[in-house]
C-alpha cells in the first residue's frame, strides 16, 4: 500500500471514527401543563432518559409550555424516547426542536448560501434541505442525527450547528423535519501535532475518536506513516492544553505542536 | 355515659377521608382527573378539624373531631393511579350534662383506582375525565370502623388552564353495614381555582398562589343533606403544595340522630416524588 493509499484509508477511518452529528440541545413543546405541580412529572420522566445531561437538568416552563434539556452527545437521540417519557408523565408531546452539530455540504447543483446538503453517511443519496423545507422520510431524520463528519469528496464541506423541528407523523413511526436555521462552525486554525504512538490503524482510530469528542474540532486526520495528526479547528486561538490532554488520553505522546491560521482554502477537500 | 351504639358520626368521619383522597392539584376537598406520572408517588397529609353540633337527641352532644387522612397515590400506568388513604381520627364528645369522652383510632381505609379515560391537551390547558372505583376496607376499630367492606364508585372531570381551573366529581359510597352506617352516601363537589400570583425564572421553578372556592355536597339515603361553601388558598410548586381552607355549611338538614357540621378547618401538604 502506498503512502497515498494509506492516507486515504486513514481518512476513511477518520470518517468512521469522528463525531457523528450529535443532538446537543432539545426543546419540546408539551401540551396540557396547567399548574406548577404538573411540571414535576415531566422533569422526572425525561430526567431518566440515558442521554439527558443530569448536571444541566431538565427545565420545564409552565408559561411557554416547553421543556428544555441538554443531550449527552455520546448517546444516540431518538425522538420516540422523548415522546414516550412525556406521555408517561401524563401529557402530550408536540414539536421537538433539536440543535444538531454535524457536517453539511453545499449543494453542488445549487451553491446559494441557503442551500445545504446533508451528508448521507454513504447510505443512499444525500438530502438537500433549505430553511422551511420538509423532509418526510425517516431516513432523512437519521441522516440528520447521524450525520457523519465526512469531508473527502465533499464540495465546500462545513461542520455546522443546525436547528430544526421534528414532528412525528403516523404515531411515532415516521418523522418530518423542518429546518429552521443553521450556523457554520467557522474554520479558524489548523493544528499539526507530531505524535509517537500511531503504530497502526487502531491507534489512529482511537486518536480520532478522542479528538472528535471536542466541540471545537471540525475535522482531523491521522497519518501513522508520518506520525502526524492534522486537526482543523474553530477559532483562531485553539486550546492547545486541551488538545494535548485529549491526545494523551488516547495514548499519544506529543512531540511538537504547530498552529497555522486557517482559511477556507486550507480545508481538506 | 353511653354513647349511641349506632355511632351516628361514623359516616361523617369516613366522608372526610373519601373526599380528601384527591392527591394531585386542584381542590382541597374535590377530586381531580389528573393522575401521578408513571411510577410517581404523591403523599398527602391533611389536618381536618370539625365541630359538630345541633344534636337532635336529648344528649345535647357537641363533637370536636380531628381527622388526619394520610394519602398515597401511585402512578401504575400513565392513565391509572392507585390511591389509598389512612384516616387517623381523634374525637372528643361533650355532653349537655357536662361530661365528655374522647377516642383515638383509625377509620376505614378507602382504596381506589382512578382511570383517566378522556384527555384533551392543548398549550397551557387540559381537559380530562376519569372514572373511580374502589373499596373502603374496614379496620374494625371499635369507634371509627363500619366493620363492612363498602364499594366506592365515581367520576371526576377537570378543566385546567394556567390562570384558572375547574373540577367536579360525583362519588357514591355504597355502605353495606347495618343501621345508620348502612345508608349510602352521595358526594358532589365542584372546585374553582384562580391563580392570584405566580412566576418562574431561569433558576426558579414555576410556582403559584391560588385562591380556591368549592361547593361540597353530601346526600345520605336517610334524607340527610349537607352543602358546604369552602374557600381556600394553595401555594403550588412542582414538588409540593401547601394549602388551607375552611368548610362552612350553606345547607344543613341532617336526620336524627346525626349531628350537623358547624365548620371544618383544613390544613394540608402534598409532596411529589
Amino acid at each position: 500500500m502506498t503512502p497515498t493509499n494509506l492516507s486515504c484509508v486513514l481518512g476513511a477511518l477518520a470518517l468512521a471514527a469522528s463525531a457523528p452529528a450529535a443532538v446537543e440541545q432539545v426543546s419540546v413543546r408539551v401540551d396540557g401543563l396547567g399548574c406548577p405541580f404538573c411540571v414535576h412529572g415531566v422533569d422526572a420522566r425525561l430526567g431518566e432518559l440515558a442521554g439527558v445531561d443530569r448536571t444541566a437538568g431538565v427545565k420545564t416552563s409552565l408559561e411557554t409550555g416547553t421543556t428544555r434539556f441538554t443531550w449527552n452527545t455520546d448517546v444516540e437521540f431518538d425522538p420516540a424516547d422523548v415522546r414516550r417519557a412525556i406521555r408517561e408523565a401524563g401529557f402530550t408531546p408536540r414539536d421537538i426542536s433539536v440543535w444538531v452539530t454535524g457536517t453539511v455540504r453545499r449543494d453542488p447543483a445549487d451553491d446559494s448560501a441557503t442551500s445545504l446538503l446533508l451528508a448521507d453517511g454513504g447510505r443512499g443519496p444525500a438530502v438537500v434541505l433549505r430553511p422551511g423545507d420538509q423532509a418526510d422520510r425517516r431516513e432523512s431524520w437519521r441522516d440528520l442525527v447521524k450525520l457523519s463528519a465526512r469531508r473527502r469528496g465533499a464540495h465546500g464541506a462545513r461542520r455546522v450547528r443546525v436547528a430544526g423541528v421534528v414532528r412525528a407523523r403516523n404515531g411515532d413511526s415516521s418523522w418530518e423535519i423542518v429546518l429552521d436555521r443553521w450556523a457554520p462552525l467557522e474554520f479558524g486554525a489548523l493544528v499539526t501535532a507530531g505524535v509517537n504512538e500511531l503504530a497502526g490503524v487502531q491507534d489512529s482510530l482511537r486518536t480520532m475518536k478522542a479528538l472528535a469528542a471536542l466541540d471545537t474540532v471540525i475535522h482531523a486526520e491521522a497519518d501513522h506513516a508520518t506520525g502526524r495528526v492534522k486537526i482543523w479547528m474553530t477559532g483562531k486561538d485553539p486550546d492547545l492544553d486541551l488538545l494535548r490532554e485529549r491526545l494523551a488520553s488516547a495514548g499519544c505522546t506529543v512531540s511538537f505542536i504547530r498552529v497555522e491560521q486557517g482559511s477556507d482554502d486550507s480545508l481538506p477537500e | 355515659m353511653t354513647v349511641f351504639r349506632s355511632r351516628p358520626w361514623r359516616p361523617a368521619v369516613l366522608s372526610a377521608a373519601i373526599v380528601a383522597t384527591c392527591a394531585r392539584g386542584a381542590g382541597i376537598n374535590t377530586d381531580v382527573a389528573l393522575t401521578p406520572p408513571l411510577g410517581g408517588v404523591i403523599l398527602r397529609v391533611q389536618f381536618r378539624y370539625s365541630r359538630l353540633f345541633d344534636d337532635p337527641t336529648p344528649q345535647g352532644r357537641v363533637v370536636h373531631r380531628i381527622v388526619q387522612p394520610i394519602t398515597l397515590a401511585y402512578g401504575a400506568t400513565e392513565r391509572l393511579a392507585l390511591i389509598g388513604t389512612v384516616p387517623v381520627v381523634y374525637r372528643r364528645v361533650e355532653f349537655g350534662s357536662g361530661g365528655s369522652t374522647s377516642e383515638t383510632g383509625i377509620g376505614d381505609i378507602p382504596v381506589r383506582a382512578k382511570f383517566r379515560f378522556y384527555q384533551k391537551d392543548e398549550l397551557g390547558k387540559t381537559t380530562r375525565w376519569a372514572a373511580i372505583a374502589g373499596l373502603e376496607i374496614p379496620t374494625f376499630d371499635s369507634a371509627f370502623s363500619s366493620d363492612s367492606v363498602d364499594p366506592i364508585i365515581g367520576t371526576v372531570w377537570t378543566h385546567q388552564e394556567q390562570q384558572w381551573w375547574l373540577d367536579w366529581d360525583l362519588i357514591v359510597k355504597l355502605n353495606t353495614a347495618g343501621g345508620l352506617a348502612g345508608d349510602d352516601e352521595f358526594f358532589a363537589d365542584v372546585a374553582w381555582s384562580h391563580r392570584i400570583v405566580g412566576g418562574e425564572g431561569a433558576d426558579v421553578e414555576p410556582w403559584g398562589l391560588y385562591g380556591l372556592l368549592e361547593l361540597n355536597g353530601r346526600y345520605i339515603t336517610d334524607g340527610s343533606v349537607e352543602l358546604f361553601g369552602s374557600p381556600g388558598i394553595q401555594f403550588i410548586t412542582p414538588d409540593f403544595i401547601v394549602e388551607a381552607g375552611v368548610q362552612l355549611p350553606m345547607v344543613r338538614s341532617m336526620k336524627s340522630p346525626r349531628l350537623s357540621t358547624d365548620y371544618t378547618v383544613i390544613l394540608s401538604v402534598r409532596f411529589q416524588f
